[in-house]
Parts: C-alpha cells; structure tokens; sequence
C-alpha cells in the first residue's frame, strides 16, 4: 500500500514533470503582487500606507495564501480533467494512496513554505523601501502637523515575518485547518467532476456558501462560535467544548479523505 | 455514483453546518438581577462596558450577559449601592437606575437619561459618555495624567534617536473621552486633569464649567455660541477659582 522508495520516485518524476507549472504559478503570483505593491506605492503615499506597514504585508499575505492556495489545490489534479493525461496519472507506478499523500504533502506542505518564501520577493524590497520612506517622514516637520493619531493608525514598519505573526498556536491551527479544508475541498472537486471541474466546484461553493447562509440565519446561530474556536475556546460551554474542535479536524480530513475515495473511483473507472 | 465519495463530503458538510448553525449558548442570554433602591443615594460600579439607563420606565436592576464564570454581585453599604462584576473585560453590564440616585462612581460609564434628572455628580476615572437632560450634572474624572515615558512608549517603539523627539505627547486619541453627547442640560461642571471633553451640543447647555488641568482639553461640536463655556483650572481640594471667561468672537 505504501512504499517510501516508490512514493520518492512518484515524487521526484511528479517534480520533473510538473515543476515548470509550479514555477509557473509562482511566478504568477509573484508578478501579481508585484503589481499590487506598485499600486499601493503609486497610489497612496509610501511613508503613511498602512497596507505597506508590518501589519498590512500579513493581511496581504493571509489573502494572497486563501486565494492562491485552493486554486493550486484544484490544479494539481488538472490533467484528471483531460482523458488521455489521467490514463497516464492513473497509471503511473504508485498505489493510489501513495499519490494521494504526495498531493497532500505538496499541497498541505510545499505549497505555503513556497508562497511564504515567494512572496518575499517582491514584500522586501518593498517593505524595505516603505520603511525608509517612513523613517525619513518621522524626521520631517509633516509628522508632526499630522500627530500621532496617524501614526498609531499606520503601525509598525518593516519586513513581516510571518511566522512571527503566527507566535500564537491557537491562530495558527485556524489558519491551518481552515486552508486545508479549502484545499481538501477544491482537490475533491478536481476529482469528482470529469469535466469542467473548476467551474462545478466553484458552482458548488456557491450553492454551498447559499445553504450555511440560509441554514444560520433560520437557526438564529453564532457561527463565530465554530469559526473563533480556536481564539475563543475558554467561552464555549456545554457540547461544543468536544463538538468543535472535533468538527475543525473533522471537516478537513473527511474532505481529504473524499479526496482519497474519489481518486480511487477514478482509477477503478 | 461515487458513494463513499459523497458520503464523505455529505459527513464534512453535515458538521460544518451543524456546527456553523450551532444555537446561541447560554453567555448570550441575559440574567436580571432586580434592585431594591430605596435609600440609595450613591451606586458605584465596578464593571467593564457598564451602560446605565436613568429613569427608564423598566423597573431598577442589573441586566448582564451569562458566561460560565461570569457574576456581577450587588452589594448594599448603607446608602450606597455598589454593583460589582468579576470580569475586567466584556461583556457589557446594563443597569438601570432611577434619577433619585444623586452620586454614581464607576471607571468608565455611558449614561442615558431617559427622564430629566435633578442634580447628578458622576466620578469616572477613564470615559464618560453622556446623554439625556439633566438640570445639574456634575462630572469629575479622577484619572492622572500618565507618565511621560509610558505615555509615549508605543510610538517610540517604532522610533530610535532623533526620532522620538517627533513623538512628543500623546494626542487626543488617546487620552480619556468626558463626551457630553446630548440633552439640555441647565448646569454643567467638569473638572478633570487629563482627559479630553467634548461637548457635541454646548448650545443646550445652560451653564458649563469646565476646570481642566494643563493636560486636559476640550472641543465643542456645533456652538454657535460661547458665553455659556466657563473656562477654569482644577479646583484645589475646597477651593473654587474664579471662573475665566472665553474672549468672545
């Protein structure tokens, strides 16, 4: 069921084959940021733009993972989507289970150890350079006309280093179950649907999106109970004390194990 | 189709929306715990986010959310009334009082006269907010100014050398809010050393007096007029300055 030896092979000719694509990817996004931060310097003024201080490179960084991380996830399994390309995925000298853990390692794993270290390319520089502009502003007699209301607005500035801004275990884990969920959920529609995958499960986010909307505002309920667990967990009474944090595990691997069945039904058909 | 696929999905779906629909928990309800006022003159509040309601038409009582190890504890010392909640943080405490209480003492307050009142002293050491009419209000924060270095900690954690002389003294955004927000009010006196007054409709206050110390400031929302802003210094204990008149536009 699992070999390590056969497992690097898949991974080493999956990296061979695949690699320009990943590449690819990055750079896209690298590029897009790159436009986002000319921008935001071309825009606003550098020395004063929050979004360029320490704290608004992390919510760039939060949103660029969220949105970048389950389109990756829906195209690791494109070629499932064209015929020919997965009679050769499919066939490929692996166990089904062994290529599903790749995917979970590239995805789960290699995929935000890279965007982090990608989107540092263009956040440096940039950060770099807002920070001078910052530094020379607090010097100049303008920072003092504006006060120090606009200073305490824009924060701290210089490079943000993420795993700084995750010290915290309890945010960190909502990150990562909330990513691997979306991820779990976008490769499972990648699998699932033969064709135009992307759309469907796009299309079922929605639907899906439609229903928690419905199903929260008739039940009257606190969805940030579930969604704040992690930083509220001391709050939560009663069952939810058990059913929550059950549920944040749950959620993503029984999406992942989706993943897992639909794989293989694949291969059976 | 894909059975164990679907069911799969369908098990992971079912628990996000039970857990997303998860019914209100027991902290959202509120608990009432009823006053018995009679003879009160002084009600103190130790409570965060505490929200006073005076002479509302609803009987006099403390209305506060239930957590698991929430309480707020009423306590009768003579003629005062003090209300006490064991969290130093949210959630919020609504009491409702009558206008017959003529002292209240609370860290930070937000008061709304629903009937006129009488003559009132409110004694805050952090924020006041303030609406409703009242024939005499009479407020005194008892907050000090802080120290310099702590006061400008924050900003010059981002700053070295030259550059904490830019950061001088904490601005108005950060100091304690005194905000008179509405309601006509025939005499008002406030006397604090650091905290920032703001006074939204001074054209509906009679009379005000506001003796602030040399960190404390105030602003005027919609004045058209000044000669009823009575400027003055902190008063030293049982001592009154005379009042100095705002030179007139």
């Amino acid at each position: 069921m699992f070999d390590p030896k056969r497992f690097l092979r898949l991974a080493r000719a999956q990296w061979a084959e695949q690699r320009r694509a990943y590449l690819w990817f990055i750079g896209i996004g690298v590029m897009v940021h790159f436009v986002v931060l000319l921008l935001l310097m071309s825009l606003g003024r550098v020395a004063t733009n929050s979004l360029l201080a320490k704290d608004g490179q992390l919510a760039i960084y939060i949103v660029g993972l969220y949105l970048t991380a389950p389109i990756f996830a829906a195209r690791y399994f494109i070629a499932m989507s064209r015929p020919d390309a997965a009679g050769v995925l499919l066939m490929r000298p692996a166990s089904i289970v062994e290529k599903w853990l790749l995917a979970g390692v590239v995805i789960l794993l290699a995929y935000p150890l890279a965007y982090t270290l990608a989107f540092q390319v263009c956040n440096v520089p940039a950060a770099l350079l807002a920070q001078a502009a910052h530094e020379a502003y607090l010097l100049s007699p303008e920072a003092k006309s504006d006060g120090e209301a606009l200073l305490a607005y824009v924060g701290e500035f210089g490079v943000m280093a993420p795993w700084r801004a995750f010290a915290h275990w309890r945010g960190l884990l909502t990150i990562i179950l909330s990513l691997a969920a979306l991820q779990g959920f976008a490769v499972l529609g990648s699998l699932y649907f033969r064709t135009m995958p992307a759309i469907k499960t796009a299309l079922v986010a929605f639907v899906l999106l439609l229903v928690i909307l419905l199903v929260t505002g008739l039940a009257d309920a606190r969805p940030d109970y579930f969604l704040g667990y992690w930083e509220e967990s001391t709050e939560a009474i009663g069952w939810r004390r058990v059913f929550h944090p059950i549920a944040w595990f749950a959620i993503p691997g029984l999406l992942w194990l989706g993943a897992l069945f639909a794989l293989r039904e694949r291969e059976v058909a | 189709m894909m059975p164990r696929t679907l069911l799969a999905f369908s098990a992971a779906i079912a628990l996000l929306l039970v857990a997303l629909a998860s019914p209100r928990q027991r902290e959202d309800r509120t608990h009432l715990i009823p006053l018995d006022l009679q003879g009160i003159t002084e009600v103190e509040i130790r409570a965060p986010n505490a929200r006073v309601d005076l002479g509302s038409a609803l009987p006099s009582a403390v209305e506060h959310t239930l957590g698991p190890d929430h309480e707020v504890t009423v306590t009768r010392q003579g003629q005062r009334l003090l209300i006490e909640s064991n969290i130093a943080s949210y959630p919020t405490t609504r009491i409702r009082l009558p206008v017959s209480v003529a002292r209240l003492t609370a860290k930070a307050v937000s008061i709304e006269a629903h009937a006129g009142v009488g003559a009132m002293e409110v004694e805050v050491a952090q924020e006041l907010e303030w609406r409703g009419d009242a024939a005499r209000l009479q407020v005194v924060h008892t907050g000090a100014e802080p120290k310099a270095e702590n006061r400008d900690a924050a900003v010059a954690t981002v700053m070295t050398g030259d550059q904490v002389a830019v950061a001088t003294t904490c601005g108005t955004h950060c100091m304690p809010q005194l905000a008179i927000h509405h309601g006509r009010i025939d005499r008002l006196d406030i006397r604090a050393t650091y905290a920032h007054v703001s006074l939204h409709e001074s054209d509906d206050i009679g009379h005000a007096r506001l003796d602030l110390g040399p960190g404390a400031s105030f602003a005027l929302g919609r004045a058209t007029r000044l000669e009823n802003i009575h400027l003055g210094a902190p008063a030293p204990a049982a001592e009154t300055p005379p009042a100095k008149e705002i030179p007139q536009p």
